[in-house]
């Protein structure tokens, strides 16, 4: 294998491939990308076995192959390299050392076998269809905080993809949801065409993490494929291939309060930072705040017994039953800052039911928290 | 086959099994004999471990002939006066002991009442009853075992060396010794003497006759580190004493447990002392306690273990809190106390560098050194250019080699003199020199702020939006749930969902990341097991600990002498300061005249 490639090219893919090995891995293999040289291309892909990605840059191969190198090696030299480098790279069949020149820098890397590296056989996807990748990433931005960290309920640690039916989208819409057993977020699309037939799926929490990191900068269409175990996401040159979550996402409508009859209406920016204010009262451990609703005023207070505490008004729109309710200052904080838009509507029922939030900007975002006793 | 009712030495023998398990059980049955036949001397003589022979000679009430042949038969007893199991006031009343011992080894029994002037004896060997001879002895009972095991002599396989059994016998006769003060013990084994206690006369001595005993059994160390205490509940006592949170042991072997004068090992008491002591001793350390707790004998049940190390209370609940709350509060009170233990474990470690034979300048002799005492370091570094800040205090009053007068401080940890290492605080009164630990007594300080805080307030509690369904093994969940105000009170709201499962509600909003299902399966397997938990408790403790840890100051830390006066005055209002969270000490001192012995000046 031998050829060249652009400095800022090349880093561009390795960023976006490298974050999917694991820094600590028992298997030496993990640790390497695998890098394929032919028809004047360079693939680059990663895998922890869960998860893999693969992206094709340009380059001018001399001698076509393929060898893998350990690949957070290979990404800070290659970052650390100045900008508009030509680069070499040379491995020759029988040998075991990968020779990357740039400029005067040398480098002699290790490698393993390409045969050693696991590629995990895709298959068909029963159900492939194309969304917007736009649309695409606000589901996963909307919902991705919302994920659960803990392994018991390992079924809530990714996001919840269904297609369900929906006031907002005619006839049906992809729904994307994610819960950590105290708050719920969901988020809508309109369906796309031909997912009408599409599984419901639990994507990873790594995944989404990587899926995100991907689409930061595309605004084309992106091609997503599901079966019932995997997913695989492509665009441009970029692939993606993940297991999927197997475990059943609880019924999460069920949780999502129809009757809150009080409506709180509040400027989103007024409030968080008045949230974020009183908050800093609170303890590390426990940002527990208090909000008073009444009549067109809220009053949000916290109070600690070595901080001292915090009193703050706001105006706002209220015309229901007065409500004493207490929350994690983080939660109202982590759902303001995704709510976008600039007035934020609370439904209530009482201190100690979930409250519903949204934005009348943006139907499509729904956020349900649950109280906490104070 | 067809049933039948099992001959009487098979029975015996089977009964032997369950009481006679190794030698020190036979010490046990016929030393508690002797206690219940009113003697105050009591010796006890071991051949072989107790393998070849046991010989208990009392000079209690002993036994005409008639009850003397009766005493060797199964199910005989002079014990059950109103034949009413709920009443028992006598260590033995199931009257199985003898026979059972006759049964497996050669015993022979020789006893004369005091008012009588002739006495009588009999042996029964392998379940066979000799018959009533006329002997010589003095007034009391003497039993003679012989042969031990030699019936079934499987059992003498399972026995181990000879060191291990005898002491198992020494554990037993000091059990029963600690609870008997009034009685003289004598332990022999073929002509050495293990154990002697004098009897305590209880009238010639200004301190109890229990804390003479105690002090006797496990020495004059465990009494200078540990306080008496004595409490009335419920028409319940409890009196004995207990370790300092700074002097404790790698197993529960030293606490001591008796119930209306029975020695017991029960697991229900060993948690209260547990949980008495569970914030102030790290986790896998014990405390020493020996406890005399009296409960009326009708709320009582020891027919539960043919051993009768265990027994049942009515109302386990109070009993079990009468305990927690009494070693508790004195353990509260002894606040500005580190064990003096500490000091005199210190004290040879100056001593051994400056005996040294190296004369100039004190040389540092490695040994096991606590890592508290770098003294003979620090004078050493001393003498270079200092790396090590010393920060002397600037109040002239404070001109400590001189005007010693000048010295007289109103507080218990004295004033603030330097700080050394950036890690200890030097402090003196008049009489003494305080080292503190700067980190583990600020950690203490706002551990203990943060607690009462916890307290204070009701624990807020995050509404969980999915609620957590835990299955639990089976009756778990119902133990749980009679628990679960306890639990709400500390922030965890569950509700029963079916059998064997229970629904969580609510979790303590301090525990974001806590796992709940196996906080509830951990949860309900302690109160399975020991009637309460104290799981959820150490969880938000070990939160505050953390963050006390955290938001304490370190060591490495510089502090000013106004800083460090600040801390000492908080240290003195502050309970359980003397030891950190993990039951280490806060401080220790060095008294003025151990100094003065260390000069030589004494």
């Amino acid at each position: 294998m031998k050829l060249s490639i652009e400095k800022n090219t090349f880093l561009k893919a390795l960023n976006h491939v490298q974050s999917v090995v694991e820094r600590r891995t028992t298997i030496p293999i993990l640790s390497h990308i695998l890098l394929e040289a032919k028809n004047q291309q360079l693939q680059l892909t990663a895998t922890d076995l869960d998860l893999m990605v693969s992206e094709n840059v340009q380059a001018t191969v001399k001698t076509p192959g393929s060898i893998t190198t350990p690949a957070h090696i290979l990404h800070d030299i290659v970052r650390k390299l100045p900008d508009n480098t030509p680069l070499q790279l040379e491995w020759n069949a029988g040998n075991n050392t990968l020779h990357l020149q740039a400029g005067r820098s040398k480098f002699a890397l290790p490698t393993l076998p390409r045969e050693d590296f696991p590629i995990t056989a895709t298959g068909d996807m029963p159900s492939v269809f194309q969304v917007p990748a736009g649309q695409f990433k606000k589901l996963l931005q909307q919902t991705s905080f919302a994920m659960s960290n803990e392994e018991t309920r390992y079924y809530l640690n990714g996001i919840f993809f269904h297609i369900g039916d929906s006031q907002l989208y005619s006839p049906k819409s992809l729904k994307a949801v994610a819960t950590d057993g105290h708050r719920l977020a969901r988020s809508e699309m309109i369906m796309p065409a031909k997912s009408e037939k599409m599984p419901s799926v639990v994507v990873p929490r790594k995944t989404v993490q990587e899926l995100m990191k991907l689409l930061e900068q595309e605004d084309g269409v992106v091609t997503v494929g599901l079966s019932p175990q995997r997913m695989t996401v492509t665009f441009k040159e970029i692939s993606l291939s993940s297991k999927l979550i197997d475990g059943n996402f609880p019924d999460y409508e069920r949780v999502i309060p129809t009757n809150n009859q009080n409506f709180l209406e509040v400027d989103r920016l007024v409030f968080t930072a008045a949230v974020d204010r009183v908050a800093t009262i609170c303890s590390d451990k426990l940002r527990s705040i208090k909000l008073q609703i009444q009549k067109n005023n809220l009053i949000f207070s916290a109070a600690n017994s070595e901080l001292g505490s915090a009193v703050e008004e706001i105006e706002v729109a209220y015309e229901g039953t007065p409500i004493d309710i207490g929350f994690n200052a983080k939660y109202l904080a982590d759902i303001m800052q995704q709510l976008g838009g600039k007035k934020a509507k609370i439904a209530l029922s009482d201190a100690s039911s979930p409250v519903l939030i949204s934005t009348p900007e943006d139907g499509a975002a729904v956020y349900v928290l649950m109280p906490m006793r104070i | 086959m067809p049933v039948r009712i099992l001959p009487d030495h098979l029975i015996n023998m089977i009964a032997a099994g369950e009481v006679i398990e190794r030698p020190a059980s036979v010490i046990k049955e016929l030393v508690e004999n002797a206690i219940d036949a009113g003697a105050n001397q009591i010796a006890v003589t071991l051949e072989n471990a107790g393998k070849s022979r046991i010989i208990v000679r009392d000079n209690g009430h002993g036994m005409l002939p008639k009850d003397l042949e009766l005493s060797v038969e199964r199910h005989a007893t002079s014990k059950l006066v109103d034949d009413d199991l709920s009443v028992i006031k006598t260590l033995g009343f199931r009257g199985e002991a003898l026979p059972s011992i006759g049964a497996i080894a050669r015993l022979q029994l020789i006893s004369r009442p005091p008012e009588s002037d002739s006495a009588w004896e009999i042996s029964v060997a392998g379940g066979k009853k000799g018959t009533l001879q006329p002997a010589r002895a003095n007034p009391g009972t003497t039993v003679d075992v012989r042969d031990l095991f030699f019936a079934i002599p499987a059992r003498l396989k399972f026995l181990k060396a000879d060191t291990t059994e005898i002491a198992h016998i020494t554990e037993i006769v000091c059990r029963l010794a600690l609870v008997n003060p009034h009685i003289g013990f004598t332990l022999h084994h073929h002509e050495k003497l293990i154990l002697r206690y004098a009897r305590i006369q209880e009238r010639l001595l200004p301190t109890s006759p229990y804390q003479q005993r105690v002090e006797q059994v496990l020495g004059v160390e465990f009494i200078q580190n540990s306080r008496s205490i004595l409490t009335e509940r419920d028409g319940m006592s409890l009196q004995g004493f207990i370790s300092l949170p700074t002097y404790h042991r790698t197993n529960s072997q030293e606490q001591y447990i008796f119930v209306n004068n029975r020695p017991v090992r029960d697991r229900q008491l060993q948690s209260a002392v547990r949980v008495a002591y569970q914030d102030v001793i790290a986790h896998n350390r014990y405390p020493a306690v020996v406890l005399y707790l009296a409960v009326p004998s009708d709320q009582i049940d020891v027919n539960v273990h043919p051993a009768k190390t265990e027994v049942r209370f009515r109302q386990a609940d109070r009993v079990r809190s009468l305990v927690i709350s009494a070693i508790k509060s004195r353990l509260v009170e002894q606040d500005i106390r580190t064990a003096p233990i500490i000091t005199q474990q210190a004290t040879p470690y100056f001593k051994s560098s400056f005996s040294s034979k190296n004369n100039g300048f004190p040389g540092f002799i490695l040994g096991e050194k606590p890592s508290s005492f770098h003294w003979q370091q620090n004078q050493q570094q001393d003498a270079k250019p200092a790396n090590q800040p010393f920060i002397m205090a600037e109040q002239p009053s404070h001109d400590h080699v001189t005007h010693s007068t000048n010295l007289v401080s109103p507080h218990f940890l004295g004033n603030a003199v330097a700080q050394i290492h950036r890690t200890y605080i030097i402090a003196q009164t008049e009489e003494k020199m305080v080292i503190v630990d700067q980190h583990a007594a600020h950690e203490r300080l706002v551990y203990e702020k943060m607690k009462n805080a916890l307290t204070d307030q009701a624990i807020k509690r995050q509404l969980l939006l999915i609620p957590e369904i835990v299955n639990l093994p089976a009756g778990q969940a119902e133990m749980i749930l009679e628990k679960a105000d306890d639990l709400q009170k500390l922030g965890l709201t569950i509700e029963s969902f079916g059998l064997n499962t229970i629904l969580v509600r609510e979790v303590p909003a301090m525990l974001m990341g806590l796992k709940v299902p196996q906080t509830i399966i951990d949860l309900a397997a302690q109160i399975y097991e020991q009637g309460d938990s104290w799981l959820l408790q150490n969880h938000l403790h070990e939160v505050c600990g953390t963050l006390a840890c955290h938001s304490s100051i370190r060591a490495g830390h510089t502090m000013t002498v106004a800083e460090m006066n600040a801390l000492l005055r908080q240290m003195e209002e502050t309970p359980n300061s003397s030891q950190c969270n993990h039951g280490r000490p806060t401080y220790i001192e060095l008294r003025r005249e151990d100094m003065e012995k260390l000069f030589g000046r004494r």
